[in-house]
């Protein structure tokens, strides 16, 4: 029984009254006094070393964040070798936000308080970017973004209140409202190959997917001739994707561009594949950007195509990218998957290197006392990266902070590569198939179209 | 008792024969309302409160985080322990009530005015995880056995699809991120965390020793005594229903403002409810003080030592959490901190 607690004898009731009560009141004097001292928590270690800290946040227990934490220490060591930044050594600590907003936070608040890191690059999920931005604007904490594309991130904050939020960067991919025209430009280069008209769009119920529920359907069908017959949601936690394949198939699509991030993509991709829908299987998939995802399918994937930043490591997008992938490969081929650093991989490295240079024109990373010239420097760069040129539109634009797109003579957006899947005498190779400027082969339709 | 134990409390023994003067005065002052105490378990009460009290003083940056999400946590175990743990009517769903609450106060925000001030949001929401309480427990209460379990496990499922069906309102999966955190200033806001737990924490420990409480362990007894004593078993189940909830709004209220916004999945999803009834279990059931122990136990595991001292992946920290609680149930049945009280009880010989 719970009261038995109570159930102390009630013994020396009497005497010793004044030493008792002196005694607690001594002990409770002791406590107000304690609490009311201000003072530092004991364990924060001093930041004015003569160390840079580089705090990365990813998902490192999937392949995407592992990827991109491999990758921004091959920028570290890089700039090791090359005497550091502005002469200081540089140091990686890499976290794991788990993909989710708490634990995000508190990663983020360790890096920040307890280890002083004076950069952060990462955050792959939107959320977390989300759960987090406040905190990190609060501490001025120069942050680069290099796998969430939500655009909301900036027009949402900077947009509004922009002194608050002017440490916050995105260096890569592009945001997905810029994803979305790119889609589009891909879907006329689809309909100039093989007349495709018909499209259909199938889209995870999350934040990352909402510029493509949103924008898209409007881009495609301004250009002539084509139009959006069919338009769905996938719960995140849909397995049986039958029902919304009939559906396109009913609507008569010619292409499905689908958006999706979870696990069920594997099962997407098989039930397009054994069932060999009449339509070709596009968009955005990011599980089929992971370099083992032929093995995971068994190949169901062939002839599918993800758009990715860095093209799947396979295609020149500028001087810097083999020469980052072939480093990539010899320093972690042997450790397991990724076998390439993924997307979000190109984007870390590049953050990190493009930082380095920024902080080399500004002439200082103390971002407490000297945060506006960082920020100078940053927007004045103009910077080639692995996975393209990075520069950053500026605080009136549209989208503040955020890594602009580049576009073709035609205004076509050019940093917005695909790759397929394609085949390889029994087993699959990714081959970068647009913008036709970096393919590295032709696009190819499902043999049963 | 073993010789061993014998030598052992010689010493002990003495140790609180010593002590015992300081356990008087506060047994003199407040004995009547929260129990009387032994020498060796007035230091443990107060080295604790003392030791809590001066965190931000010798803790690392890590470990005061840890404890203050421990202190929300505290608040939930001890709220979800004046219930569950006192009336033996187990709830597997009070993490709607501290998710009501907060999702009151980010839908204020998101749907009302940004501009509203706290000491609006955070009356009306521990008044909504109040009434969302009475309406649990007003249907489901007048049952008995399992059904009352399976009501409260259903409502979360419940809430946590209702959540995404509302996405204009509520934000969907991603929740609504534009709620203000109290303070960033991390002992600051430790403070603000602790100072409503020890108020929570005297509260409750009143009520549950006082007759009330002993009406409700009456309950989980023997209902039909309760009844046959002429008290009416149900009344006295739903109030404690909704003394429950009070806490659970201001816990939640707490969260909130602490990562500065809402989503389904840290503020509702079923796992938050059998987190809550593990750190009371792993710390004592039926006796407040023991769930609060067991959240600053279970919490400052997880998110210190297993992480930021032992480095441990998250499903490594997750089934090590799960591991030690199923440990418990097995072998310490009653609950860590309530075997250290008896312990303590027994090596003080404090009364004889």
């Amino acid at each position: 029984m719970t009261n038995e607690d109570n159930n102390t004898a009630g013994s020396n009731r009497t005497g010793k009254e004044i030493v008792g009560r002196r005694t607690f009141l001594g002990a409770t004097g002791a406590a107000a006094v304690t609490t009311s001292l201000a003072g530092c928590l004991g364990g924060i270690s001093g930041g004015d070393d003569d160390v840079f800290r580089i705090g990365h946040l990813g998902p490192t227990e999937l392949e995407m964040g592992l990827g991109a934490e491999r990758s921004a220490q091959l920028a570290v060591d890089e700039l090791n070798e090359n005497g550091g930044v502005l002469g200081r050594d540089v140091e990686l600590l890499s976290e794991d936000t788990g993909g989710s907003p708490t634990e995000g936070e508190r990663v983020t608040e360790n890096l920040i308080q307890q280890d002083n890191v004076d950069l952060l690059v990462g955050t792959f999920v939107s959320e977390v970017t989300q759960g987090i931005i406040d905190f990190v604007a609060e501490m001025d904490v120069p942050f680069l973004i290099t796998g969430s594309a939500d655009p909301d991130t900036v027009t949402e904050n900077h947009g509004k209140e922009y002194d608050h939020y002017k440490n916050v960067f995105r260096t890569g991919p592009i945001n997905s409202d810029l994803q979305a025209e790119g889609m589009a430009g891909y879907a006329a280069y689809l309909n100039e190959e093989y007349g495709w008209e018909n499209f259909s769009i199938l889209a995870d119920d999350a934040a990352w997917t909402t510029s493509f529920r949103d924008i898209l359907p409007t881009q495609i069908e301004a250009t002539d001739g084509l139009s959006v017959v069919h338009e769905d949601r996938m719960s995140v936690e849909t397995d049986n994707f039958t029902p919304f394949l009939d559906d396109a198939d009913d609507a008569d699509a010619d292409v499905v561009f689908r958006f999706i991030a979870h696990g069920g993509a594997a099962a997407f991709t098989s039930t397009w594949a054994q069932n060999e829908y009449p339509f070709a299987l596009e968009g955005v998939s990011v599980p089929g950007m992971s370099p083992e995802f032929w093995d995971a399918t068994e190949g169901a994937c062939l002839y599918e195509t993800t758009s990715q930043s860095g093209a799947g490591g396979v295609a020149p997008l500028t001087d810097r990218s083999m020469d980052f992938v072939d480093a990539y490969e010899a320093e972690y081929g042997d450790e397991g998957p990724p076998s390439k650093p993924m997307y979000m991989g190109f984007n870390s490295y590049d953050a990190v290197l493009f930082y380095a240079e920024a902080a080399a024109t500004a002439d200082t990373v103390d971002y407490e006392s000297n945060l506006d010239a960082i920020v100078d420097a940053i927007l004045d760069l103009e910077f080639t990266g692995a996975a393209g040129e990075v520069s950053l539109y500026g605080p009136d634009s549209d989208y503040p902070h955020d890594v602009m797109e580049t576009r073709t003579e035609d205004g076509i957006i050019s940093n917005f590569p695909i790759t397929q899947w394609q085949p390889d005498g029994d087993d699959g190779v990714v081959e970068c198939v647009y913008p036709q400027a970096d393919a590295t082969a032709d696009h190819v339709e499902p043999e049963w179209l | 008792m073993s010789s061993a134990t014998d030598r052992l409390s010689t010493v002990t023994g003495r140790l609180d024969q010593s002590l015992q003067p300081l356990a008087d005065g506060f047994n003199r002052l407040f004995g009547d309302y929260v129990g009387e105490l032994n020498g060796l378990q007035f230091v443990l009460v107060f080295g604790s409160l003392a030791a809590v009290l001066t965190a931000p003083f010798w803790g690392t940056f890590g470990l005061v985080r840890a404890m203050t999400v421990a202190a929300i946590w505290a608040i939930f175990a001890m709220s979800w322990d004046i219930q569950s743990g006192y009336t033996g009517y187990i709830s597997f769903g009070h993490s709607v009530l501290s998710g009501a609450a907060a999702y009151t106060t980010a839908m204020l925000i998101h749907n009302v005015d940004p501009g509203l001030s706290m000491a609006v949001t955070i009356p009306v929401s521990i008044l909504a995880a109040l009434v969302v309480g009475l309406l649990i427990a007003l249907p489901s209460l007048r049952l008995s056995g399992p059904y009352f379990s399976l009501i409260t496990f259903v409502a979360v499922l419940i809430f946590y699809r209702l959540i995404p069906s509302f996405s204009a309102y509520t934000g969907g999966e991603t929740g609504i991120q534009s709620v203000e955190v109290f303070t960033y200033d991390p002992i600051a806001r430790y403070y603000y965390m602790i100072v409503p737990m020890l108020v929570v924490a005297v509260a409750l420990t009143f009520i549950a020793r006082s007759n009330i409480g002993l009406i409700l362990v009456s309950i989980r007894e023997n209902e039909a005594a309760v009844n046959a004593a002429g008290i009416d078993a149900t009344k006295f189940k739903i109030f404690s229903f909704a003394l429950s909830s009070i806490p659970m709004g201001i816990g939640g209220v707490l969260l909130v403002h602490f990562t500065g916004g809402v989503d389904p999945t840290t503020f509702i999803a079923v796992d938050r409810s059998i987190e809550m009834i593990a750190m009371a279990v792993l710390g004592g059931m039926s006796s407040i003080l023991g769930p609060l122990g067991g959240a600053f136990f279970l919490i400052v595991l997880r998110d210190y030592i297993l992480t930021d001292l032992a480095n441990l992946s998250s499903p490594a920290r997750w089934t090590i959490f799960w591991a030690l609680v199923l440990a418990v149930l097995v072998f310490v049945r009653d609950g860590l901190f309530r075997k250290l009280w008896h312990g303590l009880e027994r090596y003080g010989r404090g009364r004889t």
